[in-house]
C-alpha cells in the first residue's frame, strides 16, 4: 500500500511538473483522455482491489489474526478514569489485575471491552487494532500474541487530564503454568 | 419616477449617484453597511486574525511536544489548547474564510451587484464575529473548552465537565454556525437567481458550481451539528439524558450527529479551495479549463457520497463489520471524483501554455501536498488500516496534509491572485518565493514526520511521552519545521502588508483572464457594475476589458438609479433570462442590533441567566418584524424598464423571487434537522443501553386529536388566505389562532405526556419532539399576525402577496412537522415498551 | 415528462442515498430484533444475511433499469450539440452512471463480511 502510494504521488506531482514545464507535453493525449485514464481508469481498479482486500484482512483481523477460532481465550479489560482493569473469567479464580493483562501467547484472546465512566481505547499498538470502550457497551477485540513477551498498550481515545498516562502492559505467557509463577511473583 | 434613467449620465455622474447610495457611509455608520465588498473583507480579514490566533496555539502544542515529558504546559491546558486550536482552524478560520472569499467574489463572478440578502450577510458577519469572541474570551480567561474538537461525551458532559468549557463550545460554535447556514441559503439563491442576464447554469463560472454544491452541503450537513450541540447543551443544562448511558441515552448519537456534519465538512472546505484553482489555473495555463461538465458531475456524485462515509470516524466504535464496509466503499469512491479534477487540471495544463507565477508555486504546493494527503486518506478509510492508525499522530499527519494542502495552499494561491483585485495593486514579489519555501518546506518537515511517530504508535492529544518511547527525535523534528513554517507564515503576512502599501498599481486585468469580476475598475466600486452586463458565452471566456469599458458607461442592464434604491437583476435558474427586478432595503444598523439581541440568548444561556433567555428571543423575533417595512411596497408596480428596452416586475410581484426561495431553502434546513432528530429517537431504541425504559410515555389519544384538526384547519385558511383575496384576513387569523392554539396544545402535552423527561432518554426524546413541534406553529402563528399587519398597512394585495406566499410555506411545513410530532411519539413509545429482549 | 434539470440531476445520487439509509437502518435494526447485538457474535444471522443481500441485488438492478429508462428518455428529445438541455442531460448520464456503480459497491458487502457484532 505504501510503496502503491509512492508511486501515485511521485506519478501525479511528476506529471504537475513535467506539464508546466516541458511544453506541449501531453498534448498528444486528448483532455478527455487525460480524464478518464487519469481520472477514472486508473484509481477505480486500484480503489476496487484494495477495498476488497480490506474487506477480506478485516474478516481476518476480527478472527483475531489466526485459525478460526474454536478455542478462545476470554479476557475483560474494564477502563475507568485513568486505568485498566483485567479480569479473567475463563481462569477461575484468577485475581483481577490492574494496568497488567496477563494471556497466553498463541492463543486467540478475546478480549471484552467496558468503561465505567467516558469513553476510552484500548489498543495494544504491536498486537493489532484498536476497540473504543463506550460506556453502556460491551465491545470484542479479537488478538493473538504470536511470542511471549512484554507488549505496550495505550489509551488511545482522549479521555480527559490523565489521558496521556493510561497505559498498561501485556504479559505474553508460553503457558498456563508460567503464568501462575509470575503471578506468584508478582505477589510478593 | 421612469424618467430619470432615460437621460443618459456620464459615466462619472453614474458612478456617483450609485456610490450614493450603494456605498459605506464613514464613520459609526459603517457599522449599517450591508454591502458585501465590505462584509466579505471583514469576514476574510476577522478570519486571519483567527487563524493567527489557532497558529499561535499550535506552536504551543508543538513547544509541548518537542521533548519528551515536558513540563511547559500541564494537561488541563494542554487539552484547551489543542481544542481551541481545531475548533478555531475548523470553525473560526476555515469555513468562515471561504465564506469571505465567496462573499466578495461570487456576485462579481455572476455579473450582479450584490448577494441575495445583504443584510442576512451582515447579520451573519455579526455572529460569526460575537460567538468567536466568546470562545476567545474563554481562553483568554482560562475556560476554554477542552474534550477535543469533536466533544465526545461522556466527557463533555455535565458529570465529566462540570464547567462553563462545554457550554462555551457548544453555545460559541453554535452562535457562529448561524452565520454559516444563513450564507449557504444566500449563496445558493444568489447563484440559482442573481446571475448576468443570458448566463444560463451551463455558462457559470465553475467557481459558481462549486460553491452552489458546497453551499447545499452545507445547508443539509450544518443541522446535524447544530441539533446535537443543542441537544448536548440541553443534557448539560437541564439534564435531558439523550448521551448519557445510564439513562438510555447513547454516546455514540452524539459521534454520527457529529460525523454526520463532520465529514461533509472536511468537503465543504476543500471544494470551494478546489473550486479557487479551477478558476486560477486555466488562466495561467491559458487555455479553458478542461472537462467542465465531467468536473460538474464529479462534484455533485462527491456531494453525495461525501454524506455517505461519516462513519469512516467511528471504525473503532464496535460497529459491525457490514455496516462499516458501506462507508469505507464509499470513502475509497469518493477518491475518483478528487482524481478526477486533479487530471482535468493536468488536462488542462498540458493543452494550454502555462505560465508560472506567485499563484502557480502555491497550486504546485496543493498538488503535492494534497496528494499525499490524499492517499494516506484513502489508507484511512480502509478499516483494518484505520484501526491501526486511528487516533494516532498519522491522523493528525493525514488531517493537515488535506486541510493545509487543500485549503491553505489553494487559498494562498487564491490570495495572490485576488488581493490585486481587492487593493488595486500587484505584489512586487520579493518576499513571496522565500514566504512560499519556507511553508512549504516547513510544513513538510513538521507533518511528514508524524506519519512516523504516529505508525510507532503515538496517541494524539497526550501532552507527555515517555522517554523510552523513541518519539522524541521525530517530534523535535516535526517542532522545528514548524518554526520554519511558522517564520514563512510571518513572511507571507508582510508581504502581504507591503502589498498594500507598495504594490504597484496597474491598468485592468493583470492576469489576462476571461470571468467578470475583472470587468470592473479595481479597487471594485460597492455596487461592482455600474450597468449589469450580459453573456453570450460561458462566462470564463470574456473579454473584460472591453465588457468593463461598456458596463462602466451604462451600456448594460439597471444603468441608472430609481427612487434612490439599490436595485440588481434576477434571471430564470436555469436559462438565465431576466425575469425581475430585485429592489434592496436600504442599509440598516438591524443586523447589528438583532445580532447582539442573538447574542443575549447565547450570552445568557452561557451564564445560566435563564429568565433572560426568552425575553431575549422574543427580541430576536420583534427584531427581525422590524426588518420587514423596508421590504415592502404600498403600490403595485407591474412592470419596470431595466434599460435595453426591456422591462420586467419588481420581485414583491414575481412569482419566485430570492426570498421564497430562501424559504425553501430555510425548510429545507430545517427538515434535516427534524429527521435527524426522529432517527436519533430510533438509533436510541436500537442501539442505546438501559433500554426498555423503567418510565413509560402515555400520550393521550384525544388532544393529538384536537391538534391535528386545529393543525389541518390553519393549512387550510392559510392556502385560502394565501391569493390575497377579500377574506384574507380573516382567514389568516384563524390560520393564526388555530396555530397558536397547537403551539398551546404541544406545549401541554409536552409538559404531561412525560412524567419527567429527566428520567430517560425516551421522555427526553418525545418532550424534545413536541417541543420542536411548539416552536414551529409557534412561529406560525407569528407569521399569520405579521400577515394581518401587512394586509392592514396597504403592503399587500393580489399582486403583491409575495409576503403570504412565504408565510404559507412555513405554515404548511409547520403543519406536516406538527403531524409528525403527534404520531412519532406515540410510534418511539411502543416501540419502547414492545422492546424487551 | 419535464422534471427540472437541477432536480434531475440529482435524481440519482437521492435515490442512492435513500437505499444507503434503509440498509443502514435495516442492518443495524436487524440485529437488534435478531437478539441483541452481541447475543450474535460468533454465528451467522444467515436470514438477515439472505434478506439484505436480495435487497442489494435488487435494489442494483432497479438501479440499472432506471438508468436505462432515463437514458432512452433522454435520447428521445431532440439534442443540439451546446444547448443548456443537452449539457444537463450529459451531466445527468454521467451522474447516473456513478450512482450505478457505487450502489454494488457500497452495499456488496453484506453478503460475505460480519453482519452484527464486532
Ligand atoms: C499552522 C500550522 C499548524 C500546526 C503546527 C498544527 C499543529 C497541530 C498539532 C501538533 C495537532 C495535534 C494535537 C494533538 O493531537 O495533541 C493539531 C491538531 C489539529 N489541527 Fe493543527 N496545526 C496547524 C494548522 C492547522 C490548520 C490550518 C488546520 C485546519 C484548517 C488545523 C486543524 C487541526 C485540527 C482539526 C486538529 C485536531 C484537534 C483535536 O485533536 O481536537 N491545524 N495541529
Ligand atoms: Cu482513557
Ligand atoms: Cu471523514
Amino acid at each position: 500500500m505504501l510503496a502503491a502510494a509512492a508511486v501515485l504521488f511521485l506519478l501525479v506531482v511528476g506529471l504537475f511538473l513535467t506539464t508546466v514545464f516541458v511544453p506541449h507535453f501531453g498534448r498528444r493525449v486528448t483532455q478527455g483522455q487525460w480524464i478518464i485514464y487519469g481520472g477514472i481508469a486508473l484509481p477505480l481498479p486500484l480503489l476496487a482491489l484494495l477495498t476488497f482486500f480490506a474487506f477480506w484482512q478485516g474478516e481476518y483481523l476480527l478472527r483475531g489474526a489466526g485459525p478460526p477460532p474454536d478455542d478462545i481465550y476470554r479476557v475483560e479489560a474494564h477502563g475507568t478514569m485513568w486505568s485498566w482493569q483485567f479480569s479473567y473469567p475463563d481462569a477461575p479464580g484468577k485475581a483481577p489485575t490492574q494496568d497488567v493483562l496477563h494471556v497466553p501467547a498463541a492463543r486467540t484472546v478475546e478480549i471484552a471491552v467496558t468503561s465505567g465512566d467516558v469513553i476510552h481505547s484500548f489498543w495494544i499498538p504491536r498486537l493489532g487494532g484498536k476497540i473504543d470502550a463506550v460506556p453502556g457497551h460491551v465491545n470484542y477485540l479479537r488478538l493473538r500474541a504470536d511470542h511471549p513477551g512484554r507488549y505496550g498498550g495505550v489509551c488511545s481515545e482522549y479521555c480527559g487530564t490523565g489521558h496521556a498516562g493510561m497505559r498498561f502492559e501485556v504479559e505474553a505467557f508460553e503457558d498456563a503454568a508460567s503464568a501462575a509463577e509470575s503471578e506468584s511473583k508478582e505477589r510478593k | 419616477m421612469t424618467e430619470r434613467h432615460e437621460q443618459k449620465l456620464s459615466p462619472v455622474a453614474l458612478h456617483h449617484a450609485l456610490e450614493e447610495v450603494w456605498g459605506t457611509k464613514p464613520g459609526w455608520r459603517r457599522l449599517a453597511t450591508i454591502n458585501h465588498n465590505v462584509v466579505g473583507k471583514r469576514f476574510m480579514l476577522t478570519a486571519l486574525i483567527f487563524f493567527a490566533i489557532g497558529g499561535l496555539l499550535a506552536m504551543l502544542i508543538r513547544v509541548q511536544l518537542a521533548s519528551s515529558e515536558s513540563v511547559f504546559m500541564d494537561a488541563d491546558q494542554y487539552a484547551q489548547v489543542f481544542t481551541m486550536h481545531g475548533s478555531i482552524m475548523m470553525f473560526l478560520f476555515a469555513i468562515p474564510f471561504f465564506e469571505g472569499l465567496t462573499i466578495y467574489l461570487l456576485p462579481k463572478l455572476l455579473g450582479t451587484r450584490d448577494l441575495a440578502f445583504p443584510r442576512m450577510s451582515a447579520y451573519g458577519y455579526w455572529c460569526y464575529l460575537f460567538g468567536g469572541s466568546i470562545l476567545i474570551a474563554a481562553l483568554v480567561g482560562g475556560v476554554a473548552p477542552d474534550s477535543g474538537w469533536f466533544m465526545y461525551t461522556p466527557l463533555s458532559s455535565s458529570t465529566y465537565a462540570p464547567g462553563i468549557n462545554s457550554d462555551v463550545w457548544l453555545l460559541g460554535i453554535t452562535f457562529v454556525e448561524i452565520s454559516a447556514l444563513s450564507a449557504a441559503i444566500e449563496i445558493i439563491v444568489t447563484i440559482l437567481k442573481l446571475r448576468a442576464a443570458g448566463m444560463s447554469l451551463d455558462r457559470m463560472p465553475i467557481f459558481a458550481w462549486y460553491m452552489l454544491v458546497v453551499a447545499t452541503m452545507m445547508l443539509v450537513g450544518f443541522p446535524p451539528l447544530i441539533l446535537g450541540s443543542i441537544l448536548l447543551e440541553l443534557e448539560r443544562a437541564f439534564d435531558l439524558p439523550f448521551f448519557d448511558p445510564t439513562h438510555g441515552g447513547d454516546p455514540l448519537l452524539w459521534q454520527h450527529l457529529f460525523w454526520l456534519f463532520g465529514h461533509p465538512e472536511v468537503y465543504i472546505i476543500f471544494l470551494p479551495a478546489a473550486g479557487a484553482i479551477s478558476t486560477i489555473l486555466p488562466v495561467f495555463a491559458s487555455t479553458p479549463l478542461a472537462g467542465y461538465r465531467i468536473i460538474v458531475a464529479a462534484l455533485v456524485s462527491m456531494a453525495f457520497l461525501s454524506f455517505g462515509l461519516w462513519v469512516h470516524h467511528m471504525y473503532t466504535t464496535g460497529i459491525p463489520h457490514v455496516a462499516l464496509s458501506f462507508f469505507s466503499a464509499a470513502s475509497a469512491l469518493v477518491a475518483v471524483p478528487t482524481a478526477i479534477q486533479i487530471f482535468a487540471w493536468l488536462a488542462t495544463i498540458s493543452h494550454g501554455r502555462p505560465r508560472f507565477s506567485i499563484p502557480m508555486l502555491h497550486i504546485f504546493g496543493f498538488f503535492f501536498v494534497f496528494v499525499i494527503g490524499g492517499l494516506t486518506g484513502v489508507m484511512l478509510a480502509m478499516v483494518p488500516f484505520d484501526w491501526q492508525a486511528h487516533d494516532t499522530h498519522f491522523v493528525v499527519a493525514h488531517l493537515h496534509y488535506v486541510l493545509v494542502g487543500g485549503f491553505v495552499f489553494p487559498m494562498m494561491a487564491a490570495a495572490y491572485y485576488w488581493l490585486p483585485h481587492i487593493t488595486g495593486r500587484q505584489p512586487v514579489q520579493h518576499l513571496s518565493q522565500a514566504a512560499f519555501w519556507m511553508i512549504f518546506i516547513g510544513f513538510n518537515v513538521t507533518f511528514f514526520m508524524m506519519h512516523l511517530t504516529g505508525l510507532r504508535g503515538m496517541p494524539r492529544r497526550v501532552f507527555e511521552y515517555p522517554r523510552e518511547s523513541g518519539w522524541e527525535t521525530l517530534n523535535f523534528i516535526s517542532s522545528l519545521g514548524s518554526f520554519v513554517m511558522a517564520m514563512g507564515f510571518a513572511l507571507l503576512a508582510l508581504d502581504f502588508i507591503l502589498l498594500f502599501r507598495f504594490g504597484r498599481r496597474y491598468h485592468r486585468n493583470p492576469w489576462k483572464a476571461g470571468t467578470l469580476e475583472w470587468a470592473m475598475p479595481t479597487p471594485p466600486a460597492s455596487y461592482n457594475f455600474a450597468s449589469l452586463p450580459s453573456v453570450d458565452r460561458r462566462a470564463d471566456q470574456l473579454d473584460p476589458n472591453m465588457l468593463g469599458a461598456q458596463l462602466a458607461a451604462g451600456e448594460g442592464y439597471l444603468g441608472f438609479l430609481r427612487d434612490d434604491r439599490m436595485e440588481l437583476l434576477a434571471v430564470n435558474i436555469v436559462s438565465g433570462e431576466p425575469e425581475h427586478v430585485v429592489r434592496f432595503p436600504r442599509q440598516s444598523y438591524l443586523p447589528l442590533l438583532t445580532a447582539v439581541a442573538t447574542g443575549g440568548v447565547f450570552g445568557s444561556l452561557l451564564l445560566k441567566l435563564y429568565w433572560l433567555t426568552p425575553l431575549a428571543f422574543i427580541a430576536v423575533v420583534l427584531l427581525f418584524l422590524c426588518w420587514t417595512p423596508d421590504t415592502g411596497e404600498k403600490r403595485d408596480m407591474h412592470s419596470l424598464p431595466i434599460g435595453n428596452h426591456v422591462e420586467v416586475p419588481p420581485h414583491l410581484e414575481a412569482e419566485r423571487p430570492p426570498s421564497w426561495w430562501a424559504m425553501i431553502l430555510a425548510i429545507v434546513a430545517d427538515a434535516t434537522s427534524y429527521i435527524s432528530l426522529l432517527f436519533g429517537g430510533l438509533f436510541l431504541w436500537v442501539s442505546a443501553p438501559n433500554w426498555p425504559p423503567a418510565v413509560t410515555v402515555e400520550i393521550a389519544i384525544a388532544p393529538c386529536v384536537v391538534i391535528a384538526v386545529l393543525l389541518m384547519l390553519s393549512a387550510l385558511c392559510s392556502h385560502r388566505a394565501t391569493p390575497a383575496g377579500q377574506h384574507a384576513s380573516r382567514y389568516l387569523l384563524i390560520c393564526a389562532l388555530t396555530q397558536a392554539a397547537s403551539t398551546v396544545g404541544f406545549v401541554w402535552l409536552s409538559l404531561t405526556s412525560v412524567p419527567d423527561p429527566s428520567q430517560h432518554a425516551v421522555a427526553a426524546t418525545v418532550f424534545i419532539v413536541f417541543v420542536y413541534a411548539g416552536l414551529h406553529c409557534g412561529l406560525s402563528a407569528v407569521l399569520g399576525g405579521y400577515g394581518l399587519w401587512r394586509i392592514r398597512n396597504g403592503y399587500v394585495s393580489a399582486r403583491r402577496n409575495l409576503d403570504l406566499r412565504i408565510s404559507n410555506l412555513w405554515q404548511e411545513y409547520s403543519t406536516i412537522i406538527g403531524g409528525a410530532s403527534l404520531v412519532f411519539p406515540a410510534l418511539l413509545a411502543s416501540l419502547a415498551n414492545g422492546s424487551a429482549p | 415528462m419535464t422534471v427540472p434539470p437541477l432536480i434531475a440531476l440529482i435524481a440519482s445520487f437521492a435515490l442512492w442515498s435513500l437505499i444507503f439509509i434503509l440498509f443502514y437502518a435495516a442492518q443495524a435494526t436487524g440485529c437488534h430484533l435478531v437478539g441483541g447485538d452481541n447475543a450474535m457474535r460468533m454465528s451467522d444471522p444467515y436470514i438477515l444475511r439472505g434478506v439484505l443481500s436480495l435487497c442489494v441485488a435488487v435494489a442494483s438492478v432497479a438501479m440499472l433499469l432506471l438508468f436505462l429508462k432515463s437514458l432512452r428518455l433522454r435520447r428521445q428529445q431532440p439534442q443540439q450539440a451546446e444547448t443548456t438541455s443537452s449539457f444537463f442531460s450529459e451531466l445527468a448520464t454521467y451522474v447516473w452512471a456513478a450512482a450505478l456503480f457505487a450502489t454494488p459497491f457500497c452495499f456488496g458487502g453484506v453478503a460475505w463480511l460480519t453482519l452484527c457484532g464486532t
